[in-house]
């Protein structure tokens, strides 16, 4: 029973998978995608096909005898030779019978006694037929073995050699000299020296004369003579090498081969740029970090640097609760102070209302929706030049921002959000503190004791004058009311006194509720923000990928063979 | 007909050189430029301008695909072992030149293949060994050959090493009569077909030569085989034959047969009638010199136009940028045509004008303070407009700031998609920019004053000044409805006064009376000013100009730098002369 791909394997290729399927803005990722794309798919293909037959190509330069090795391991005129070039167009597909295949449109033969392989006679890779270039391409994206075919003089072609650099690693690959006349020519030597040269891996290397041995094969003889060379070795290793576990091996190390190759090209060109990136997204917290403040200073300097606002929601908050005999008073006071700001957008130009006007009823009313609330325009002009600052600097890194208001939008929306939270949560407690200490109890008593104690003083004088008959002239009345009018006034302005007071206070500590409220990071350039740590997240988690695959390598099941 | 031609040549030679020397500061776009033109250009220095000075013999180079047995065959004509034959493919490094004594000496003074550094090959083995620079070329001494003619053995044309393919294109640009080596199995290959196509095509002379052929048939394959590459490269030339089973690695004796009982090949290119050969070379070389240069200078155009258009696109983007720019004058504007007037007016009109307006301010200020305090109080808001200088200039210094990022921005953007090679011009210079002084160094010029209103203010009365001037019949009129103004209330509200209440309120009247004008002069003179002279947007379309030329001067200048000097080069005299020259030679050959 054969094993399946590691779980190592198969979690790097989902993160692959998950790679490819980027579509942000940073252009040195998204230009991988496609080509990552067509890897996972090819890795997932490869993965799948584990228990599948072993396909063989046999490639090579024109006239080279990649068809007469095909009939030699045949041992049947399978398919054409001829001395004109090229002969062979449609691949020859030689398989086992029983076989599935998925090798369409080409000639497919049944009946070989090779159970677990297909072999595929390709078109030459060198004539002036274009179309076989392609063709044979076709062929070697499908294959898992290949088997390089040459004649003296075309091992060094380069047009084969072309076709096969970029699958080098991807397929296991061999060699075999087709037309071996004599003994031990140079051509091994030679050849294999500028393989390794260029980086090729050679499993095996076979000397053979296809020619020759498909004779005596047509003849009916069996045992090969001398002058067939390796071909014996050649046809045991297709034959009895290449079993079930070998071809896994084979299957396994091609996929990984191409898994290693994907990943050491993706840390190429992304891996080492997470360092510049957390760079930039420092530089973005920086430029975050100092909008957040110059907009807090804005608002510090607008919104709440109104004492009128203050003093007049907090006049407000006292109002309604004051009870006694000054409280009254003092509605009645509040009610007249308040009137122009009751009366609305009428002194205002073209009766509109600005961001304070709105702030201070939002601090006077929970209730108002804050959408049309603590519009500045200032705050967009700052945002749109720091963002301006931080588009540049993400552009260069290769980051395809298109300039919108999205992110103005959001901000916007977030800095109303917490502001208007701060002034009917906090900002709002304080006053009503404040109110409720200036309307307490003790302090209504203590205020209404001297005029109580007035009016009881003067009670008392009128109702023993009453019984004792003694006359009340007009004047008393009116010194008594005038006294009255002196305390309750006196004690008016002392209470005002005391709601500015409580409102300058409020207001300090409401400066510092904003200032932690937008203090908290990431309240600007949202989508600058999540572009650059999704790309971090991805150059990160790319250049992880190096040591898993090192890992993979390193497990027994990936050894070379 | 020589003369004009080898004044062409030579100045089209002269100008190319100069060309390689203006592009090689740059190696991409002289790998553009430059890319696929080593045949031909190979034609000219190495072939057509030598020639001219009348060195002439005729050069047989033998070429053919690896290990087909070139080496072989060029023992074979000499009829000694010169060149030596190894079993591995590509053994050729350098190519090796047989000649008699006389011509030998001649290439070796470099007279007769220029493009090649001649040496005496002493060891036969340094040719195959590899060691000696690229354009080395061994000469040996044969006698046995007739000075007319000279031999050449080349490296292949289709292994992997790429040094010989170069090699090989340099000997077909200096041979005259090619001989084909093929075998069985590369007389179809691309590689080799294409390479003599290109030969036939440049004018040389290609002659088939089938090695291993199989001699069964009387040549039966062989022909076929022949017959087949000659229609491929379109030559009719006569085909030569070598039979597989000769111990030819030792004997060098045999002469190389035709195909169909012609004379041998040595007999053959001895019998070539070598002034008309030469001159027939000559002439299709030059024409195909001259159609090859042409696309050469065509293609080249080509990336003259992309250059073009790249620099236009960025200059024309820098241009709609500075559109962006919106700059406004901060301060109040009204009343600039009002304030004008009044300073034209003479010396009584403007003492009352004077009076009456310190009268009125004092009034207004008045006013203007009662109802500030109580629409303080009904909307709670301080004054968000800008007050002062500085801040109004902060304002407009961001806005710049800004678009000129911006600008830089979209100049980072599409120099990524633009293509090569445009686009590693414009990449590397904004790689090298200095943003942060490039926007300082644009603020700075467009905002050249310190205060934005007063430039504003001047800018007005600039423009007033000119429409006074201009228009003098308009200003007399307009002097005439002031006067008027003046007067005439106070001129009907003095007898009604006098009428109505006595002496006293008179007084009063004539002290109300300018009051009363200065405003009504003031309200008319700031409908009409601001109706008949829009003073905002010629400033602002200054402005912008400043801008814009601000932004061309400190940044798409520096961006557009080196795209601008190659443009010179594509666009330039060189181009020019190029294109002269490729002309005349076009019509003379």
């Amino acid at each position: 029973m054969a094993k399946a791909m590691p779980d190592d394997f198969l979690s790097i290729l989902r993160q692959i998978e998950d790679i490819a399927r980027y579509d942000g803005p940073w252009r040195p990722l998204r230009d991988e995608c496609a080509l990552l794309r067509e890897r996972a798919v090819e890795l997932r293909n490869r993965e799948t096909r584990l228990d599948d037959l072993l396909i063989v190509a046999l490639v090579g330069g024109s006239g080279v005898g990649k068809s007469t090795l095909l009939n030699a391991i045949a041992g049947d005129q399978l398919a054409r030779t001829s001395e004109f070039r090229p002969c062979t167009s449609v691949p020859t597909v030689y398989h086992p019978p029983g076989a599935q295949l998925e090798l369409d449109q080409w000639v497919k033969v049944s009946g070989s006694a090779l159970e677990n392989l297909v072999v595929v006679d390709t078109p030459d890779s060198d004539t002036i037929v274009r179309e076989h270039r392609q063709t044979v391409q076709k062929a070697l994206a499908s294959c898992d073995l290949i088997i390089i075919c040459a004649s003296p003089e075309k091992y060094l072609d380069e047009a084969t050699w072309s076709l096969l650099r970029p699958l080098q690693g991807e397929r296991t690959m061999v060699c075999v000299e087709t037309k071996a006349h004599d003994e031990a020519g140079p051509v091994r030597e030679h050849w294999l020296t500028r393989l390794a040269e260029q980086g090729f891996h050679i499993a095996e290397y076979f000397r053979v004369n296809a020619l020759r041995t498909l004779d005596r094969k047509l003849a009916g003889r069996d045992e090969a003579g001398p002058d067939e060379h390796d071909w014996p070795r050649f046809e045991t290793y297709l034959q009895t090498e290449l079993n079930r576990e070998r071809i896994h091996r084979i299957k396994r190390s091609n996929a990984l081969g191409l898994l290693r190759k994907t990943v050491s090209r993706l840390r190429e060109h992304i891996g080492g740029r997470s360092d510049e990136l957390e760079a930039l997204l420092i530089r973005l917290e920086e430029i975050d970090a100092a909008t957040t403040r110059s907009t807090y200073e804005l608002l510090a300097q607008r919104l709440f640097a109104e004492p009128h606002l203050w003093a007049a929601a907090q006049g407000r908050e006292v109002a309604v609760r004051t009870k006694g005999i000054v409280g009254t008073f003092y509605r009645l006071l509040e009610g007249l102070r308040s009137l122009p700001l009751r009366l609305g957008g009428w002194f205002t130009r073209m009766g509109r209302l600005g961001p304070g006007r709105q702030a201070a009823e939002l601090l006077a009313d929970a209730h108002i929706a804050e959408e049309a609330v603590l519009h500045l325009p200032e705050v967009e002009a700052l945002y749109a030049s720091r963002q301006s600052e931080i588009a540049l600097d993400m552009a260069k890194a290769g980051f395809d921002l298109a300039p919108d208001t999205t992110g103005f939008t959001a901000f916007d929306r977030r800095l109303r959000e917490r502001t208007a939270d701060v002034l009917r949560g906090p900002a709002r407690d304080r006053l009503v503190l404040r109110a409720r200490l200036l309307t307490s109890w003790p302090v209504t008593l203590a205020v209404d004791a001297l005029p109580l104690t007035f009016l009881i003083y003067t009670s008392y004088y009128l109702v023993r004058d009453y019984f004792t008959g003694a006359i009340v002239t007009g004047a008393a009345f009116l010194h008594a009311a005038l006294v009255f009018a002196i305390i309750v006034g006196g004690e008016l302005f002392l209470m005002s006194l005391a709601a500015r007071v409580s409102a300058w206070s409020a207001r300090r500590g409401a400066l510092q509720d904003l200032s932690a409220a937008l203090g908290a990071r990431g309240v600007a350039f949202h989508p600058e923000r999540a572009a650059l740590t999704q790309a971090i997240r991805f150059a990160r988690q790319i250049e992880g990928l190096g040591g898993a695959v090192a890992r993979v390598t390193q497990s027994n099941s990936f050894r070379q063979s | 007909m020589h003369e004009n031609l080898g004044t062409a040549l030579s100045g089209f030679d002269a100008a190319l050189q100069q060309l390689r020397v203006a592009l090689a500061s740059d190696p991409v776009l002289h790998e553009a430029v430059f890319k696929d033109t080593e045949d031909w250009s190979g034609l000219l220095s190495f072939k057509l301008v030598p020639h001219l000075a009348g060195e002439g013999c005729l050069i047989a180079a033998v070429a053919g695909g690896t290990n087909t047995g070139k080496s072989t065959v060029f023992n074979l004509l000499l009829g000694r072992d010169v060149s030596p034959v190894v079993a591995t493919a590509a053994a050729t490094r350098h190519p090796v030149l047989a000649a008699n004594a006389q011509r030998a000496a001649q290439c070796l003074a470099g007279k007769l293949v220029p493009e090649f550094r001649p040496a005496t090959l002493d060891d036969s083995d340094a040719v195959v060994s590899g060691n000696a620079g690229e354009d080395v070329l061994y000469v040996a001494v044969q006698d046995a050959l007739p000075g007319r003619l000279v031999l050449l053995d080349t490296p292949d044309v289709d292994s992997i090493d790429k040094r010989n393919w170069k090699v090989a294109d340099h000997i077909r640009a200096a041979g005259d009569v090619l001989v084909a080596v093929l075998t069985g199995e590369k007389y179809k290959d691309e590689r080799v077909v294409e390479f003599f196509r290109h030969a036939l095509a440049s004018g040389r002379e290609v002659l088939p030569l089938m090695n291993k052929a199989n001699p069964a048939n009387d040549y039966a394959v062989a022909r076929r085989q022949l017959e087949e590459f000659a229609s491929d490269v379109g030559t009719d030339a006569p085909r030569f034959v070598l039979p597989h089973d000769f111990n030819l690695e030792h004997d060098f004796s045999r002469a190389v047969p035709a195909l169909d009982h012609g004379p041998d090949l040595r007999s053959y290119l001895e019998s070539v009638d070598v002034p008309q050969l030469k001159q027939r070379v000559y002439r299709a070389t030059v024409s195909h010199f001259a159609h090859r240069a042409g696309t050469f200078l065509d293609d080249m155009e080509e990336i003259g136009a992309a250059l073009r258009s790249a620099v236009d696109e960025f200059e024309a983007r820098a241009t709609s940028f500075a559109g962006r720019y919106d700059p406004a004058p901060g301060a109040q504007v009204g009343g600039l045509f009002h304030e004008f007037v009044q300073s034209k007016r003479g010396f009584v009109r403007r003492t009352i004008g004077t009076t009456s307006t310190a009268a009125f301010k004092a009034l207004s200020a008045v006013g203007r303070g009662m109802a500030g305090a109580f629409r303080k109080r009904a909307t709670l808001e301080s004054d968000t407009t800008p007050a002062s200088e500085a801040e109004i200039r902060a304002l407009h210094a961001k806005a710049i700031e800004r678009i000129t990022r911006d600008l830089a921005r979209s100049f980072v953007e599409s120099g990524r998609n633009l293509r090569e090679p445009a686009a590693h011009l414009v990449r590397d210079c904004l790689d090298r920019l200095d943003l942060e002084a490039i926007v300082d160094a644009v603020t700075a010029q467009t905002l050249k004053s310190e205060n934005i209103s007063q430039e504003f203010r001047a800018h007005a009365n600039r423009m007033l000044e000119t429409w006074w001037n201009d228009h003098k019949g308009k200003r007399r009129a307009l002097e005439a409805l002031d006067t008027m103004l003046a007067l005439v209330p106070t001129a009907i509200a003095a007898p009604l006064a006098i009428y109505a209440a006595g002496v006293g309120v008179t007084e009063t009247v004539i002290v109300v009376g300018p009051v009363v004008e200065q405003f009504v002069a003031r309200v008319l003179e700031y409908q009409f000013g601001d109706a008949m002279f829009d003073f905002l947007s010629p400033w602002r379309d200054e402005q912008r100009r400043n801008f814009e030329t601000a932004l061309l001067e400190h940044l798409v200048a520096p961006c557009l730098e080196e795209a601008r000097r190659y443009l010179e080069v594509f666009q330039g005299p060189v181009a020019d002369d190029l294109r002269r020259w490729q002309k005349q030679c076009l019509t003379t050959s």
